[in-house]
């Protein structure tokens, strides 16, 4: 029992290294920038989907998200 | 207590933030926000994430314009507790001797009410307090300044410490993230190197002063002129430099190397925000601005090559102002057809030093005169102490004959100079304060690092920006900055005149400090009780409605199209488009952008429910330097019915040509509208053929002469507009609210002339009624146009309410006019404007009452009339 949770702790402690948290930072933009992107309007038609719940609701967040979480992984050990 | 002042700075700004979009940018600025539209460049990708994110809390489109203002408010509110822990880190350590282990009661207490005052003096000031209740960057960029800037006295705290490097990186990353939002804040980058040099320089010489100031230029240099464009450029290399980075950071020993690897990359990570730029221009949303949907189109985006290049000398440049610097300099002096160098000297410093910088410093510590914006007259937005002496003086005119109009401007807020003199007390303290500390410059350096500050948030802008004569408005949001550290001083005055006290009465330590702080808490909340009622936006929908009504002008069927020129009658049309869905079958063409070729493309292309433009240039007839603009050597031309005057014209520009190309290919069922604001140069070969039907004329081709279709106004002006919310008793209306409901009163007036001359009193009355009940002359004082409202209700017999219209009209004449009397000779021409306005609407309300025999009102002021008719 007692071991369990040290180990947990301590991967707890790994995953919240500065590094970690930077790279899950760029991660989480990068799959921002993804959900952002895709076709749109053309002379021929406009496109609705260019302001879809994914584009300009969910992957404004995921980057926002990325970006909150550097200032985290920079103050932090590691 | 930081805590403390953010709240009460967050509960003001909530209490007075405007419920919906305002003018200028701020529209534009909620749209990119909701819905990742582009903005004019070069564009705030993080400003667009966070109020993104702001937008989600609406429970309803018509509330996300609150929710970014909100953001604007919280934001500042996070400015101000910053501010309040910088003053009280800096005054800390001049209060405090280091020999003292503890600090003593009354040192503890100086030292709070410096950052009190300091910050509340800041939370009250006009210019910050007006970023902070809409939706702009200003309040954005502030917070970033004031954050950055206590960052570094934060890692001052630690240097010593291996850990304080992560400060750098975080300013470092901060730097990066803030040029997704306002370049404002690297001007900060200066102040806080020297921050770095006193702590870290074992003796402090001129020399390494001197290097530490190219250093901090350098560093904004490189920035702005390096990374800005120099990414952009690279386009896909920028991932191998950033790899490049990563690998080098972990290879190099050398500390400082190291840090700097890792302060570049930050700023890079930072930057990478640009992304949410490039990809929703390649969505092509209806609003996409200079679309930089390509890499090489971002980095002319990111230049704001749009703008043209402003360059730093001469000071006197623009040949579009040619009349504008010499109605400014008067006789301006020549060699070789360009102005002398004593000449651009003196522009530099009477107009862009004095006027457009230090006139707004003494709006925000001294007090200002109105909120009418100024070109240098007499009675427009100068600053003025309260003191009436010292203000007849510098106005040149006795204030206590100012007409009413003016008295009660809300925007009129005298400090009576105090703010000012807390700020120069702190100077004064902060310099003399470094003899007996144990450091013994510490003070002076701290006044060296603010006043670093001070100048590059100020007198740089100033000299950067090169400003010419006739601005479109007010410029004082620019230099918030280095209010925020004049704001610092007007804290460091506190401990001097707390010190000066407790000299006197040594034994009474503590009393003394309390008695100084609370005649120091005095300052911010007089400055409270002069600025509320002209920041108060609350209950204030005017910019929406106003919007919705030009929309709403338009004709149902057909999807009509506007044509509009400025910001404030093109902004708030998009935001009722875009967010709150009002008239999507419409489309909005604004003249100005017409001229360049990527927004022809947006033309060309449907948005929601409106088709493309009938435009059929094809891309390459209109790409930039192409067409811009054609000779005319003819003297009409024929467009279908319409025969087309263009008498006096040299030649048509771009943007004449689209719209020529536009009506020929228009169905009749397509009409094409033009706002009314539009001004008279603007198209003026389309003047006879336009019908009046609101707030834009329909252009018709069949009518020969400019008419009103009474029918279509009247049904506008009483059921489809709304008005903003101007019955609301104590609304705050400024002047370009005002500018706005002087074009619905002008309509008004032009509708009642129309019933009238069909004999149609009883609407006419009906009109009327409505004007007084939705813009009551208390809030919206009347114009002229108002004396079509006295002729209907003369024609009812209804005199009294006539003679209250008429009698308003000709006081507030004679009060003006006899106020521009008092004013000095030197200086009357500014006034001339003025002058001749009232003299006109005293004329018309004279030829008003004498038609409808009002002796009473003729008599007595007609003399007045005759005199200054002299």
């Amino acid at each position: 029992m007692n071991t369990i949770s040290s180990n947990s702790k301590r991967l707890f402690r790994v995953l919240l290294t500065s590094r970690v948290l930077l790279i899950a930072a760029c991660i989480l933009i990068a799959v921002g920038y993804l959900l952002m992107s895709g076709p749109g309007s053309t002379e021929q038609s406009f496109s609705p989907d260019i302001f879809s719940t994914r584009k300009i609701v969910i992957a404004p967040m995921f980057c926002l998200a990325g970006y909150l979480l550097i200032v985290v992984g920079i103050l932090r050990k590691g | 207590m930081a805590w403390l002042m953010f709240a009460i700075a967050a509960v003001v700004y909530g209490l007075t933030v405007e419920p919906t979009a305002s003018l200028w940018d701020c529209s534009e600025f909620i749209v990119c926000g909701y819905k990742l539209e582009i903005g004019h460049p070069p564009g705030a990708p993080v400003f667009m994430l966070l109020a993104n994110l702001f937008c989600q809390f609406a429970s309803e489109p018509s509330q996300v314009a609150l929710m970014v203002n909100l953001l604007s408010a919280l934001l500042s509110a996070g400015c101000i507790f910053f501010l309040f822990l910088t003053i009280t880190h800096l005054a800390r350590k001049l209060v405090i001797r280091k020999t003292a282990v503890n600090s003593s009661l009354h040192q503890v207490i100086t030292i709070e009410a410096c950052g009190v005052v300091g910050a509340l003096i800041y939370t009250f000031s006009d210019t910050f307090w007006f970023s902070a209740v809409e939706a702009e960057v200003y309040a954005f960029s502030s917070f970033l300044t004031a954050l950055m800037f206590w960052l570094i006295l934060k890692w001052e705290e630690t240097a010593d410490s291996p850990r304080s490097d992560r400060w750098i990186i975080l300013i470092a990353y901060i730097t990066g993230l803030s040029i997704g939002v306002h370049l404002l804040c690297l001007l900060c980058l200066p102040a806080m190197s020297f921050v770095v040099y006193f702590r870290r320089a074992k003796r402090v010489t001129w020399l390494g002063m001197l290097g530490t100031l190219m250093v901090g230029g350098l560093l904004v240099g490189i920035i702005l002129y390096g990374v800005i464009p120099g990414v952009v450029k690279m386009g896909g290399y920028v991932v191998l430099l950033a790899v490049a980075l990563v690998v080098a950071y972990y290879k190099l020993r050398r500390r400082l190397l190291k840090l700097s690897m890792a302060c570049l990359l930050m700023i890079l990570a930072g930057y990478s925000s640009y992304g949410v730029i490039l990809i929703r221009a390649n969505a092509a949303p209806p609003m996409c601005e200079n679309a930089p949907s390509t890499v090489s189109k971002l980095g002319s985006y990111l230049n704001r090559e749009q703008y043209g290049e402003t360059p730093v000398f001469p000071r006197i440049y623009s040949m579009y102002h040619t009349k504008a610097y010499e109605d400014w300099l008067g006789h301006i002096k020549t060699r070789d057809g360009v102005p002398t160098k004593a000449e651009n000297l003196r522009f530099f410093l009477s107009y862009q030093v004095n006027f457009m910088y230090w006139r707004y410093f003494l709006w925000n510590f001294v007090g200002r005169q109105n909120n009418i914006q100024g070109h240098g007259e007499v009675e427009h937005g100068n600053w003025i102490t309260g003191f009436r002496w010292i203000d007849d003086w510098l106005l040149g005119c006795d204030i206590s004959k100012l007409p009413s109009d003016l008295t009660e401007n809300k925007g009129r807020n005298v400090f009576y100079g105090l703010p000012l003199l807390l700020g120069l007390l702190g100077i004064v303290w902060q310099w003399r304060r470094s003899g007996d500390c144990q450091s013994p410059s510490t003070g002076r350096q701290q006044l060296l690092v603010v006043t670093l500050l001070f100048v590059m948030t100020g007198l740089a802008i100033v000299v950067y920006l090169n400003q010419t004569p006739l601005q479109p408005r007010e410029r004082d949001y620019a230099y918030a900055g280095s209010f925020y550290a004049f704001a610092i001083w007007c804290g460091m005055g506190v401990a001097m005149i707390s010190e000066k006290l407790k000299v006197k009465n040594e034994r009474y330590a503590v009393a003394s400090a309390i008695i100084a702080s609370i005649c120091c808490l005095l300052v911010p909340l007089q400055m409270a009780t002069q600025t509320w009622d002209d920041h108060d936006r609350s209950d204030r929908y005017t910019c929406r409605d106003f919007g919705y009504n030009y929309l709403i002008t338009m004709q149902d069927e057909g999807n009509p199209i506007i044509l509009t020129n400025g910001d404030n009658d093109t902004f708030p049309l998009w935001y009722n488009q875009e967010v709150e869905g009002v008239r999507r079958d419409t489309r909005v063409c604004n003249l100005e952008y017409l001229q360049t070729d990527c927004y022809i493309d947006q033309m060309k292309r449907p948005a929601y429910d409106s088709p493309a433009l009938p435009i059929s240039w094809s891309r390459e007839d209109y790409q930039q330097g192409r067409m811009e603009y054609l000779p005319v050597d003819v003297d009409t031309i024929t467009i279908g019915d319409m025969t087309i005057s263009l008498k006096g014209k040299q030649y048509l520009l771009k943007n004449e040509l689209m719209v020529l190309e536009m009506l020929s290919h228009a169905n009749p069922e397509r009409p094409i509208y033009t706002s009314i604001s539009l001004g008279s140069d603007n198209l003026s070969f389309l003047r006879d053929h336009l019908v009046l039907e609101g707030l834009a004329y329909r252009i018709s081709p069949t009518v020969q002469k400019q008419q009103v279709d009474v029918e279509r106004l009247y049904d506008n002006v009483m059921h489809r507009f709304r008005y903003g919310g101007l019955s609301t008793k104590g609304i705050y209306v400024d002047e370009d609210v005002k500018h706005m409901t002087n074009a619905h009163q002008l309509v008004m007036g032009v509708l009642i002339d129309s019933l009238l001359r069909q004999g149609d009193t009883r609407r006419a009355m009906e009109v009327c009624r409505k004007w007084q009940q939705e813009m009551p002359q208390e809030n919206v004082p009347y114009t002229d146009a108002a004396l079509s409202m006295a002729c209907c209700f003369y024609l009812n017999n209804l005199m009294k309410e006539g003679d209250e219209i008429v009698s308003s009209l000709l006081r507030r004449s004679a009060e003006w006019l006899s106020w521009i009397e008092t004013v000095k000779p030197s200086r009357r021409a500014g006034s001339a404007y003025s002058c001749r306005i009232w003299m006109q609407t005293m004329e018309q309300a004279l030829a008003v009452s004498a038609q409808y025999e009002r002796t009473n009102i003729y008599q007595q002021y007609i003399q007045h009339y005759e005199h200054y008719l002299q």
